[in-house]
């Protein structure tokens, strides 16, 4: 499968998510306006980075909004990379979510929806800042996003932008809406039934 | 004749309304036009604009409709009007099409936090060879939803059925289990 596409059309932590995703092994190259960086994965595992700019790799992959992107398997191993990555997939993918300054996309975070804590085993190593220490606190019980912005009285952006780092690093998963829906018997069985003639 | 809706949503290209068109019992009626605003791919030259739709007949008194949605993001007030009334959701997916497979993560988290309905993803599109496995599928899917994740083609109207069996054993189970 090729990989390749704008970046300004992924979000770049999903791209970095489905490699890791897929166990692939190669170099995904970004070319945008402030040169090439690249990212070495190792059966989907990151393992180093190369900048264009920055000398922070996690900062730069955080900026970049524009460019061309594309995923090439290879072989990893003698690579010459500027950075050597040793964090966790899922601890990296905090920080980069962290730094990334565009709006998030408000309607994945409307105020009827829910989020509850997640546990995951990178918690301890994560480095929250305190407001996002609030929001997890809050979301040690169930909570809707209307929920915590009236608690935290915090605001929309800046409640979005918290559990969009927090959600895509794992930390908080989104609940189901509420059961409201009751299918009468006489269709259920009528679907038994089906399915059965199907079957057979 | 009851009438009942399942919706089949997902990413631009994922293949709904020829897997729409492979399950229905009746002639399906399409909103395809052509493509004139530059997205997707160029094996696509049409894409669906409105809402498609076929039917299938359970028996002589219970049709489901199968409500085929627009996959691109500005028609996410559609996504959201068909929600009323439905059975289930079935999110398709392109599994030979890396764009499609991160598209889906919205489109469930979109729904996930809208409605309790059964979800289904459908990696459609089996027939093609290098094709996402179903273990990586799951994989990239799993940290957001646990729904079924099951192989489909629309031009295997067998593998249609079983998909679409597939949301009716969940649609059956989640009452079972109220």
């Amino acid at each position: 499968m090729l990989i390749s596409g704008n970046v300004s059309d992924q979000d770049l932590i999903d791209l970095l998510k489905l490699i890791n995703s897929m166990s692939y092994t190669g170099v995904l190259l970004i070319t945008s306006d402030i040169g090439n960086t690249s990212v070495v994965f190792d059966k989907g595992a990151i393992t180093g980075a190369c900048t264009a700019k920055e000398n922070d790799y996690i900062s730069e992959l955080a900026s970049l909004k524009t460019g061309r992107y594309l995923f090439k398997e290879q072989e990893v191993h003698g690579l010459d990379c500027d950075h050597k990555v040793g964090l966790a997939t899922d601890v990296l993918f905090f920080e980069i979510a962290k730094r990334r300054e565009e709006n998030v996309e408000s309607h994945l975070y409307e105020d009827i929806m829910v989020f509850e804590l997640k546990p995951t085993p990178y918690f301890d190593i994560l480095s929250f800042s305190s407001e996002e220490w609030r929001v997890i606190a809050m979301l040690s019980e169930r909570m809707s996003v209307s929920q915590l912005k009236s608690k935290l009285n915090m605001q929309n952006e800046i409640l979005t932008k918290i559990l969009y780092t927090l959600e895509q690093s794992g930390v908080i998963k989104r609940v189901r809406a509420k059961m409201k829906e009751t299918v009468k018997e006489s269709v259920l069985s009528k679907l038994k039934g089906f399915i059965s003639r199907i079957l057979t | 004749m009851d009438k009942y809706k399942i919706i089949v949503t997902g990413p631009f290209s994922a293949g709904k309304t020829t897997f729409i068109k492979a399950l229905s019992d009746t002639p399906v009626v399409s909103t395809d036009e052509k493509i004139s605003d530059g997205s997707g791919d160029s094996q696509k030259r049409t894409t669906t604009v409105g809402i498609d739709f076929g039917r299938v007949d359970v028996d002589q008194d219970l049709g489901i409709y199968l409500f085929g949605t627009p996959g691109q993001e500005r028609f996410n007030f559609i996504w959201e009007d068909l929600i009323r009334g439905s059975l289930g959701i079935m999110i398709m997916v392109d599994r030979t099409d890396f764009r499609s497979v991160l598209e889906a993560k919205k489109f469930i988290q979109f729904y996930t936090s809208r409605t309790s309905i059964p979800i289904v993803i459908v990696a459609n599109k089996s027939d093609k060879p290098d094709g996402m496995a179903l273990e990586m599928l799951r994989k990239f899917f799993d940290p957001i939803c646990s729904y079924p994740i099951i192989e489909a083609s629309g031009v295997d109207k067998l593998a249609a059925q079983n998909a679409l069996n597939t949301i009716f054993f969940e649609i059956i189970s989640q009452q079972a289990s109220k």
